[in-house]
């Protein structure tokens, strides 16, 4: 609708001869009711001008060369606030979509299976059936299938752990995103004057870094801890290229040299680049999350629903961010089971107090997204979607092993030093037993007979949300998962921001 | 040509009123350069009765026949009947019916005395009716043409010599013609040549007069070169190609000439007949004319352009047994009292394959392969090595094999054509072979006594494939058409499924044509027949099934049609056309997809009031929620308050999303007064959903806020107003109570609204009372408002461990906080203060060494 609007004053103001007619493309979707409107719209009066409206289907962004994304972190917040559950529709189409382009459309392609775990993923995976013999046979003339080995489907829900991405994460590509936030484009945006670390400058002024390069790949599932650790095997491979003797090389060495030399040189600058980044926000870590990433230990540990936290009513009255607060919140309600009524009842009235009643409000749709439990509530503000039964989880998968490594990738509780979110034990369990005795959806007639024997080629898709820390311990500990997609790549700060209204 | 024994027919043997194909051998004869070919192709024909007929007309392309009969005076019984003899329609009544002709386009046109013409299907249904004259007094004649647009058109005389014209029969529009005399024109025509406008001929005596469309008639003088006036021309009749005229004139001459009658091809003089007094006279092929003398003898003259003046005069006479004669592109057919018989002007290539005499290519290729097949190959080689132009001698037979009627002999001659490829040094090109083969095919089929169509491959080829199967369409002959359209089309099902939906579309037709209600039996027996027959067809849809019933008001059909349908689209589609939205949205909803509930919702939206539509919405969640999005998007992008949002909350009872409604309206208004009152609202909602703590909470809220409004601090929380009226200690309190503040709160907020203001000796009184809190906050508060010279006092103050460790911490003395936690071996506060050291690089080696110092005892 806003885009409606701005093609709309386009027309208006673009200095245009008025017989000029305009092509339009709606990007993924022309819907219904965009069209519908535009017809009605002051009387028909846009439409003429329109020679055309079409859609283009994109619907997957790829992020970072590591997973594909619908980029919709609303998802959530529109199913459980909402109840629009449209948003699953169009997961379901994206992933027919990936379908196709894996398999090609015709009858005779191989057939693709989908496991699913959760409400929304068997929604989806019935969906995409539904779709997939509803549409009419485009013919779609090159899949893929050479480039994209998949064997299945797994379609996983989000809220089947909404505990982690409240969580702060560790990795030095979360944190990244945490705290500055990683752009459509890959890119963070950090103060100048931080990065330069000078104590004058232009305090407005911002440097882009593109984490695209080779150096970044190799740092940005570490550990921010441990960091240093592959960044000093970067840092002696560098020198190691640098390494020659001018008086004894051939002219032939030379030449080679001569082209390896911008890359040695373009490494070093950004291995410069990164360490500096990797600085800030160790510094940030240290100095400003501290506090909080000890506290979020010991509600995992060991928590009481019956009293408010002592340091949680301390950053209310110091107004600390309202999103950090409110997830210290959403971590001690949804590691204890619910929060007990009176104890809930206090964090709302001092939040109200502190920040006002918008956070009120906030604190309200958190409930109704289950990020916030009342113990045994009576019925208000529930949440349609099961509670994630943190305790009993807890023992079963083992989500808080007594010793883990910051310092290996392969270690599942790497990322958030010491718990190993839910999600991905899941997942890894799934993968163990090969997917059996998960919800199976075939997508034509017959079975996949490859599917069965072959262990590798999944393409998970998480319906809600994934965070990058998640994502690093995905690729790192479950080789079997080659593809992963999401509806968005969410920290806790943009799950919370994109809250939606009624 | 040698005979065989006679094939039989299995309906031989109890006799039925239609006709039996025949497959006996053709006969034929030469004349001169030509040679005719009769071929008899259905016998015991009997039913026709041609004795008693007293308008016969045929549908050129081997289409229908239609025969009136007079039972008594001005009145006709006419019936149609496929060539085979199969009845079409019995038994029509027309009173004062004068004339009845076929049009190209397949209709029959029987027009009647006043002057008004009739147009039937080939299924004696009415199509159309065209009035050339209200004034017209009587029908004189009547003739048909052929146009370019491949359709007919129809000039009528009236007994006064005008001519009405209408150029297309399904698009009449009426034009005439009058002569300067009185009298009557001894012969005439119309006839459109190719791509000019309608000509009409009239011939008065020896006088020629031509004139076409829009222009008066002309005499035409040119002719008389060629004329003979010395007689009377009583026929003229012009030939397929529409490029020459036939004359005959009454003392037996026959003139063929050009069509603007500039020039004369051929004179013919027959003495042994009267012709002048003929009783048809018409075209055979190119070449050669009939001349039908009685109904039991025919006469075929050769009118070769080759002919010199004074050869031989070629005639060949035929008897016959009450013949009626229709006339087709490439010969005529003859219609008698037991048998029905083609009479063909053999193409060259027939002729050339055909001839005992062989001297072409083709006939001793047909030879050879004949030889071949019986085993003397040694003949066989030699009747091959005459050949000289192999590619020819193939192109001759296969061209020959679609001449044939017989399967025996199609079959020789294809097999000669594929045994002629062996003999050719390129790989030979088979397509023209199959092509051949496919058609064939089709015509053998169509030529069956069940189809009656007995086309000739130059008819086929004239109308092609969709005209054919467009005529079998018409003539209800859906399984023949479905077959031909399936062996034609190969792949490409797009004239499968015309002849599908025109089935369909007549079926259903046929039952809402009745008039009477369907007994819902009868309804399902139906549907039954048309879906079983549409599922072996799995490309066509049941909707355009269910959308043909709704269009022929058979909306209960419509609905069995429908649930048959599996493509969710169409169904919901179809079902707004019936007006059903419920059974639509209930479809839409179980289908999952958008695109159609909101389809749904707009027909809803359109055609009902908003009460209605919100009720019937509102019983199906999806679809609730949809149309929810929709009234929130036309809500955002028209600036309305979502007031229409809210009234579907408070539809649905549902008063958690009210409350938090009213909470988003509240955080987006910018107008206090309003934001209070929307706060209020959800207090309201907050009650009548039952939640007793957070009513609470709004009512605290709504008890401050007009106390803020009055102070012009809407914008601002508890805690900043606290804050910004920390030094007025009795506004503080009263601030405390109305709000329900702890002490805490209370205190670390005066402590921060005080070092903000710089109101320091407050502070420094209010620190002279014993903290409950410790003196940290007072410390972080003059860190953070940068009263350096303040923090020594409350530092001093600090006493107790955490106190202090907090307050070194806030003056960034790491450090000495670090050396407390030592002191008291407090790993994990050590550890904390070694993190929050990072900010300062001089202290954190040394912290950390305190660290590692404690780690290793």
């Amino acid at each position: 609708m806003v885009s409606l609007d701005l093609l709309c004053d386009y027309i208006d103001n673009a200095r245009n001869d008025t017989k000029i007619l305009y092509q339009v493309f709606f990007i993924p979707e022309a819907w219904y009711v965009v069209r519908e409107s535009l017809k009605l719209r002051a009387d028909g009066k846009y439409w003429e001008r329109l020679e055309s409206v079409r859609e283009i289907p994109l619907c997957w962004l790829p992020r970072d060369g590591e997973c594909l994304s619908l980029s919709n972190p609303q998802i959530a917040s529109r199913l459980l606030i909402n109840g629009d559950w449209t948003h699953l529709h169009k997961c379901a189409v994206a992933l027919n979509q990936l379908v196709d382009m894996c398999r090609g459309r015709s009858p005779s392609g191989r057939p693709m299976t989908v496991y699913s775990k959760g409400k929304w993923a068997n929604d989806v995976a019935r969906m995409m059936k539904k779709v997939r013999t509803t549409t009419s046979e485009d013919h779609l003339k090159d899949p893929i299938e050479g480039l994209l080995k998949i064997n299945r489907i797994v379609l996983i829900d989000r809220w089947l752990d909404p505990l982690t991405p409240m969580l702060s994460q560790l990795t030095f590509y979360g944190l990244v995103d945490e705290i500055y936030g990683i752009g459509m484009v890959n890119s963070v945006k950090v103060p100048e004057m931080e990065f330069k670390n000078e104590r004058d400058g232009d305090p407005f002024a911002e440097k882009e870094i593109y984490l695209i390069d080779e150096v970044y790949h190799r740092l940005k599932h570490w550990h921010i801890n441990a960091i240093s650790l592959e960044a000093s095997k970067v840092l002696a491979e560098i020198r190691e290229d640098e390494q020659f003797d001018r008086e004894k090389m051939s002219v032939a060495e030379y030449s080679v040299l001569v082209k390896k030399m911008p890359k040695i040189i373009n490494r070093k600058k950004m291995i410069e680049v990164h360490m500096r980044l990797a600085e800030m926000i160790q510094a940030h870590v240290y100095c400003k999350l501290s506090d909080s990433i000890k506290m979020e230990r010991e509600l995992l540990d060991y928590c009481d629903s019956d009293k408010a936290i002592p340091l949680i009513e301390d950053q209310v009255y110091d107004a600390a961010p309202l999103n950090s607060v409110l997830r210290l919140i959403s971590v001690h309600s949804l590691a204890s089971g619910g929060l007990k009524a009176s104890v809930l009842q206090h964090y709302r009235r001092i939040v109200n107090q502190s920040y006002g009643s918008s956070a009120l409000n906030r604190i309200l749709k958190m409930q109704k997204m289950g990020l916030i439990r009342e113990k045994g509530g009576g019925g208000k503000m529930q949440c349609e979607y099961a509670p994630m039964l943190f305790q009993q989880n807890k023992k079963t998968y083992q989500m808080l092993p007594e010793v883990f490594s910051e310092a290996k990738l392969g270690d599942m509780a790497s990322a958030y030093s010491g718990f190993t979110p839910l999600l991905c034990k899941i997942l890894e369990e799934g993968d163990r037993v090969k997917w059996v005795g998960w919800p199976k959806t075939l997508l034509s007639a017959e079975e996949d007979p490859l599917e069965e024997k072959d262990p590798r080629g999944t393409c998970i898709f998480v319906i809600g949300g994934l965070t990058r820390s998640e994502l690093a311990l995905i690729r790192e500990c479950l080789p079997n998962i080659s593809l992963i997609t999401t509806s968005a790549l969410i920290t806790g700060d943009k799950l919370l921001n994109n809250i939606t209204n009624i | 040509m040698r005979s065989s024994s006679r094939t039989t027919t299995p309906s031989e043997k109890k006799p039925r009123l239609d006709g039996e194909i025949c497959l006996r051998p053709s006969s034929s004869v030469y004349l001169g350069d030509q040679k005719l070919f009769f071929t008899q192709e259905y016998i015991n024909t009997c039913s026709l009765n041609l004795k008693f007929v007293v308008q016969f007309a045929a549908c050129q392309f081997s289409g229908p026949i239609a025969c009136a009969y007079s039972p008594c005076p001005n009145k006709w019984r006419v019936c149609i009947r496929t060539i085979s003899g199969r009845m079409l329609k019995q038994d029509m009544a027309f009173d004062n019916a004068v004339f009845l002709d076929w049009t190209r386009a397949h209709c029959l046109v029987v027009l009647h005395k006043n002057g008004r013409a009739q147009v039937l299907s080939s299924l004696g249904e009415k199509i159309s009716e065209v009035d050339f004259d209200t004034k017209m007094s009587d029908v004189h004649e009547c003739r048909t043409f052929a146009t370019s647009r491949g359709d007919s058109g129809i000039a009528v005389m009236d007994v006064d010599g005008q001519v009405s014209v209408v150029n297309s029969v399904s698009e009449p529009i009426i034009w005439h013609m009058r002569p300067p005399y009185t009298e009557l024109p001894t012969a005439w025509t119309a006839f459109q040549p190719h791509s000019q406008l309608t000509h009409i001929l009239l011939i008065f005596e020896a006088v020629f007069l031509m004139g076409c469309q829009g222009e008066s008639l002309q005499v035409q003088n040119h002719a008389s070169v060629w004329v003979d006036s010395t007689t009377r021309y009583v026929k003229c009749v012009v030939d397929d190609a529409r490029s020459r005229i036939a004359m005959m004139t009454e003392n037996g001459k026959i003139q063929i000439v050009s069509i603007d009658l500039s020039t004369c091809f051929c004179t013919v003089e027959i003495e042994d007949h009267d012709i002048g007094k003929c009783i048809n006279f018409g075209w055979v092929g190119n070449s050669a004319v009939f001349v039908q003398m009685s109904p039991s003898l025919i006469v075929f003259v050769n009118v070769s352009a080759r002919r010199k003046p004074g050869d031989e005069v070629q005639i060949y006479e035929k008897m016959t047994a009450n013949a009626k004669i229709s006339i087709e592109n490439d010969g005529i057919r003859l219609f008698e009292s037991t048998q029905v018989e083609f009479v063909e002007a053999a193409s060259r290539e027939k002729i050339a394959v055909l001839n005992r005499n062989m001297s072409e290519d083709g006939a001793h290729l047909y030879k050879a392969a004949q030889e071949m097949n019986q085993g003397t190959g040694h003949n066989s080689f030699a009747a091959s090595t005459v050949i000289q132009d192999m590619y020819k001698a193939i192109d001759e037979c296969i061209s020959t094999a679609c001449d044939m009627w017989q399967p025996e002999e199609q079959k020789l001659l294809l097999k000669a054509a594929r045994f002629g490829m062996a003999y050719t040094n390129t790989t030979p090109d088979t397509t023209k072979l199959m092509k051949a083969i496919k058609e064939i095919r089709v015509l053998n089929e169509l030529r069956m006594v069940r189809n009656g169509i007995p086309l000739t491959h130059r008819q086929f080829r004239m109308i092609g494939d969709t005209c054919v199967i467009n005529r079998l369409i018409d003539m209800g002959s859906y399984s023949a058409a479905i077959k031909v359209a399936q062996w034609l089309g190969g792949e490409n099902t797009e004239n499968v499924d015309r002849v599908l939906l025109e089935w369909v579309r007549r079926s259903i037709g046929k039952v809402s044509k009745t008039g009477i209600k369907m007994d819902p039996l009868a309804l399902k027996a139906l549907d039954e027949k048309i879906s079983a027959k549409l599922l072996q067809f799995p490309h066509v849809s049941m909707a355009d099934a269910a959308r043909q019933a709704i269009e022929s008001k058979l909306p209960e059909l419509a609905r069995l049609f429908i649930q048959r349908e599996t493509d969710d689209e169409s169904h919901v589609a179809v079902l707004l056309q019936l007006n059903d939205v419920k059974s639509a949205l209930k479809k839409a909803a179980a289908s999952q997809r958008p695109q159609l509930i909101h389809q749904v919702v707009r027909h809803l939206m359109n055609s009902e009031t908003r009460s209605n539509f919100e009720l019937a919405i509102s019983q199906i969640p999806l679809a609730q929620c949809l149309y929810q999005d929709l009234v929130r998007q036309e809500g955002e992008t028209r600036g309305v308050s979502g007031r229409q949002m809210l009234a579907l909350l408070e539809q649905a009872s549902d008063f958690e999303r009210q409350t938090l409604f009213h909470f988003d309206v509240a955080q987006t208004e910018r107008n206090p007064d309003e934001r209070l009152n929307a706060l209020r609202r959800a207090k309201d909602a907050a009650k009548s959903m039952g939640d007793k703590a957070i009513e609470e909470i709004l009512n605290d809220v709504s008890a401050f806020a007009p106390l803020q409004i009055q102070r012009g601090q809407a914008d601002m929380s508890v805690r900043d107003t606290i804050i910004e009226m920390a030094h007025d200690t009795a506004k503080v309190a009263l601030l405390k109570q109305q709000a329900r503040l702890n002490d805490k709160q209370v205190l670390l907020w005066t402590i921060e609204g005080l070092a903000k203001k710089g109101k320091m000796e407050q502070l420094f009184d209010l620190a002279q009372k014993r903290s409950p809190i410790g003196y940290a906050p007072f410390v972080k508060a003059c860190v953070r408002y940068k009263r350096m010279d303040e923090v020594k006092k409350y530092y001093a103050k600090a006493n107790g461990y955490p106190d202090l460790v907090a307050a070194n911490i806030a003056m960034k003395n790491y450090v000495e906080a670090a050396k407390l936690a030592y002191d008291r071996r407090d790993r994990e506060v050590l550890h904390a203060i070694h993190m929050k050291s990072h900010d300062d690089p001089t202290q954190c080696p040394r912290v950390k060494q305190l660290l590692n110092s404690l780690d290793q005892n």
